[in-house]
């Protein structure tokens, strides 16, 4: 590269210089003519600020590639700018547990986001993937194109609803996670092939996608499922997969592990006993039988317990209740109150709560929470009371999980203990029905206002206020108004059902 | 009787994030023991956390506040939020008479105006006076010394530096230019000061950084010699390079001069942060003259205040230019109003129209740096380089100096489509302040300080 001389002048200094350097460019050449070089160093800067000036005062325009890649015309109206104004402040961080709910609310009314707001809506979507299926119907024909051509920002199109940006060899040359959605969206499809490309590819994939993958079949299995399932899923080396297999089968009964088994409960538990006195007794294996192994039983029990209860364990928490119904011809509560054998009633509680966990059947699943709150003694090594209960409520609908959630308050005291109520309220998602709502804002501001529950927090307020129905929005701000002094948290709802009371004005009012 | 603020004015109001958020919060009348306005002033009684309530107090003329509370923050968060009711629930204010401590208030602001005024008066007949003539000149002489000393120590500097070439100079560690500076600013000669700032940034600005220490060098020793031989240059020159140097006008002498009435247009607003200074840098264009404005504000970090009129206001005012070639530095003579003619869509330059401008004052001011510009534009890529130029109607393109977000927002906003955007021409890039969505004005730049 040639250098400017002036530029070479600059760096090495004009103690060590050569002849002055030329104009550099002719348009320049009577000024520079001027330059009195006797003087080098005031004629080397002002060579350096006439150059300078010169460059800047002969700027000119460049030649551009013709526009192309122009954003097509949107087709759905942008919100009230009432609406936008709310969008913008929590994008920049302002109670953002409200964004969901407006990009609910938007999408309902067919309208789009903003022009001006989709950049920091787009950052926010590619790095919390949970919101990209909630955005992809707001961005509007901006932005799709925005996010296809802005590097870092495609793949969040790809976790909208229609997943048509997944091409067919994302299976072959896809990411970890463009497989998995690439499975989740083939399942839905054709589950029969899908189940096919599965178990071709399973020999050849690492042990944590083969779990992810399992992951996704076990979400729903389907008859297709059951051979890799029983076969390889079940013997794997992996501990994490053997477990979601024992999940998946849980569901289909017409495999030959569930018939297994359920052979193998109803050998090892009967009835015995006379009227009051009847209870289910269990006989555990005297031995552990090799070909136990293929069906993703261990051994080796954990330290402390007993190896005959862990492979009967083992065995009980691979059927589901419903099979322990017809096999003693009860109904739920009937069948939980007979596990009362003093040596084993453990071991079958142990097998049910780890069944449930599993896979949780929608029509037992509220008896047998209503029950296990009241347990009076949670089993050693069980699965954690709040996290059974939680899945329990996944599968029931809003009036069921409330009516677990009221047994929860109400049983203070029993393991559930006395946050039980408040961790399952503020963890849960379904939506909280009229009266369960009265019941949990009395709870939490008795908690706040009274008795300060030292795990209940302003945190805990943010998410009492997305759970109250907005119909009592008006009702529990006079309330809280009335009151004459009020805690942080408590502050903290009123203001929070406040802002999310003007997200839904600023669409409802709106021209 | 004045307008109730919108939320955009109260928000640019705001002093940071944090006072905003406040304010809204205290935007709900539940929170106020008493609310009341009427066509000129609002207040209200805020229940701290004090025994008494706050007083607080509004002028909607003119915006200022009044608050009995201990903030520090000017406005507090209860004006904002007693601004943020008016202009959400004005229903809300709904007592009329004003409070003996509102009319005190007002009574004791219109005693202050007056009083300043008059001050001012005072001043700008007294700049001419000849009573103080003679201290003055003797102030101006004491400080011309030092000045004077501080520019011959400054070329010495800088022809050992031209000597020694700054290859060697290690220019890009700060140990080369601390003690210079310190230098410039004990001898009273802020500007070259800031100019050695800008020269030590270019000496650390990677890419390119030779090219740019040479032109930053090179103007300071074409200002110093200017400088030198002002005695012999005509006066506008002569107070054009008396304070790019550093001397200071006191305001009242600006606001004697004449003034300039038009309806102005805020083309954008940039509130930045330097050395515990909130500074606001207003881009005002006159509809009329079509003339260029800028309107800078600097206040304590610690008690910040920014200007607070939002990108795509029109105001009708009279702005004083700061003397020298080609002023656009100016302040207001009063305060301006919010224009109330039917809004109509900038006018826009033709890069070359632009590129010829600048050249056209650079020829009689060399020392400006950038030229403000409204054009009508797109996103673009130059022909060979594949730059990321901006693309005026006409086709032509010039360089486009924006950060990522930055030039992710404006392809939010213009989808790659023309666009009216407000620009800075630095001589080598257009960097975007502003562009206009519709009836918004988008800005570009950071507009509170803290945020």
């Amino acid at each position: 590269m040639n250098r400017d001389p002036l530029h070479v002048l600059a760096l090495l200094g004009t103690a060590r210089m050569g002849p002055p350097p030329p104009a550099p460019h002719p348009a320049l050449a009577e000024a520079w003519a001027r330059l009195d070089w006797s003087a080098p160093e005031r004629a080397a800067l002002a060579a350096m600020a006439l150059a300078t000036a010169a460059r800047q005062a002969g700027a000119l325009a460049l030649a551009a590639e013709p526009a192309e890649d122009l954003a097509p015309e949107e087709t759905l109206p942008a919100c009230a700018p009432a609406a936008a104004q709310v969008l913008r402040r929590m994008l920049a961080g302002e109670r953002d547990e409200f964004l969901p709910e407006w990009l609910e609310l938007a999408a309902a009314r067919s309208q789009r986001v903003a022009h001006r707001d989709l950049p920091a809506l787009l950052r926010r979507a590619a790095s919390e993937p949970a919101l990209r299926a909630a955005i992809s119907p707001v961005l509007g024909a901006r932005g799709v194109w925005l996010a296809r051509r802005t590097p870092g920002w495609g793949e969040v199109l790809e976790g909208g609803g229609s997943g048509a940006e997944l091409t067919a060899d994302a299976w072959e040359t896809g990411s970890p996670a463009e497989r998995v959605a690439w499975l989740r969206r083939e399942r839905a499809r054709d589950a029969a092939s899908a189940a096919v490309v599965l178990a071709k590819a399973w020999k050849e994939l690492a042990g944590e996608e083969r779990e992810r993958l399992l992951a996704v079949v076990a979400e729903a299995p389907t008859e297709h499922d059951v051979a890799l399932l029983e076969g390889e899923a079940l013997r794997d080396r992996r501990r994490e997969v053997r477990a979601l297999a024992r999940a998946a089968l849980l569901r289909r009964p017409e495999s030959a592990f569930a018939a297994r088994a359920r052979a193998r409960m109803e050998a090892m538990v009967g009835l015995e006993g006379l009227l009051l006195g009847r209870r289910l007794v269990l006989r555990p294996p005297e031995t552990f039988d090799p070909a136990w192994k293929s069906d993703g039983i261990e051994e080796k029990p954990p330290a402390g317990v007993g190896p005959r209860a862990h492979w009967a364990r083992q065995w009980l928490g691979a059927v589901p209740l419903s099979a322990w119904l017809r096999r003693f011809e009860v109904g739920v509560e009937k069948l939980l109150a007979l596990n009362r054998d003093e040596e084993w009633r453990e071991v079958i509680l142990l097998g049910w709560l780890d069944a449930a966990l599993a896979a949780p059947e929608r029509e037992h699943a509220e008896l047998f929470a209503l029950h296990v709150i009241k347990l009076e003694k949670w089993p050693k090594g069980a699965p954690a009371p709040l996290e059974l209960v939680l899945r329990l409520l996944e599968v029931l609908d809003a009036e069921a999980a409330a009516r677990v959630l009221a047994a929860a308050d109400a049983g203070a005291g029993k393991p559930a203990e006395n946050g039980f109520y408040f961790e399952l309220l503020f963890r849960s998602r379904f939506e909280l029905p009229a009266r369960e709502a009265q019941l949990a804002l009395e709870r939490c501001l008795e908690a706040w206002q009274t008795r300060p529950y030292p795990q209940l927090q302003s945190n805990h307020a943010r998410l009492l206020a997305r759970r109250l129905p907005l119909a009592a929005a008006d009702e529990t701000l006079r309330r809280l108004a009335a009151l004459p002094e009020l805690s942080g948290p408590a502050e903290e709802l009123l203001r929070a059902i406040e802002f999310r009371h003007k997200l839904h004005l600023a669409f409802t009012s709106s021209p | 009787m004045a307008s109730l603020p919108t939320p955009d004015q109260i928000t640019a109001l705001a002093p940071d994030a944090a006072s905003l958020k406040a304010g809204r919060d205290l935007g709900a009348p539940r929170k106020w023991a008493l609310l009341g306005g009427d066509g000129e002033t609002l207040w209200g009684l805020a229940q701290g956390s004090g025994k008494e309530p706050y007083q607080t107090r509004v002028a909607l003329g003119d915006m200022a506040t009044k608050c009995s509370c201990p903030s520090r923050k000017f406005p507090c968060k209860h004006a904002l939020g007693l601004m943020f009711i008016a202009a959400s629930q004005p229903d809300a204010l709904a007592e009329k008479a004003r409070p003996a401590w509102v009319e005190e208030w007002l009574a004791g602001r219109a005693e202050r105006q007056e009083k300043a005024k008059e001050r001012a008066e005072q001043k700008a007949a007294g700049a001419a006076a000849p009573v103080d003539e003679a201290a003055r000149a003797k102030r101006q002489e004491k400080r011309g010394a030092r000045v004077d000393e501080g520019v011959a120590l400054l070329g010495q500097w800088l022809a050992d530096l031209a000597r020694r070439g700054f290859a060697d100079a290690g220019l890009e560690n700060h140990a080369a230019w601390d003690d210079i500076s310190r230098r410039m600013v004990d001898a009273q000669a802020t500007g070259l000061a800031r100019r050695l700032r800008y020269a030590a940034e270019a000496a650390r600005s990677g890419e390119g950084r030779e090219a740019r220490l040479m032109a930053e060098l090179g103007r300071l020793h074409l200002l110093l010699s200017a400088y030198a031989r002002r005695e012999s240059l005509a006066p506008e020159l002569r107070t054009e390079i008396e304070q790019q140097v550093g001397w200071t006008l006191p305001q009242e002498q600006v606001l004697a001069g004449e003034g300039l009435r038009d309806e102005w247009r805020v083309a954008a607003r940039t509130v930045s942060e330097d050395d515990r200074l909130v500074l606001t840098e207003t881009w005002l264009r006159g509809g009329a003259s079509g003339r260029w404005a800028q309107i800078l504000r600097a206040s304590p970090a610690v008690q910040p205040a920014v200007d607070t009129w939002p990108p795509g206001k029109r105001l009708v005012g009279e702005l004083a230019f700061y003397p020298g070639v080609e002023p656009v530095r100016a302040l207001w003579k009063s305060e301006p109003q919010a224009a109330s003619s039917p809004d109509t869509a900038v006018e826009c330059e033709a890069f070359s129209a632009l590129l010829d401008r600048h050249a056209a004052v650079l020829a009689s001011n060399p020392w400006r740096s950038r030229a403000p510009a409204f054009v009508r534009a797109r996103l673009g890529c130059a022909a060979r380089s594949g730059a990321a130029v901006l693309v005026d109607e006409a086709g032509a393109a010039l360089p486009l100096r924006a950060a990522q977000e930055k030039h992710e927002l404006l392809a939010a906003v213009t989808g790659g489509h023309l666009a009216t955007l407000c620009v800075l021409w630095t001589g080598e890039a257009l960097e975007p302040l502003t562009v206009v969505d519709g009836a918004a004005w988008v800005p570009l730049t950071s507009q509170t300080f803290g945020r």
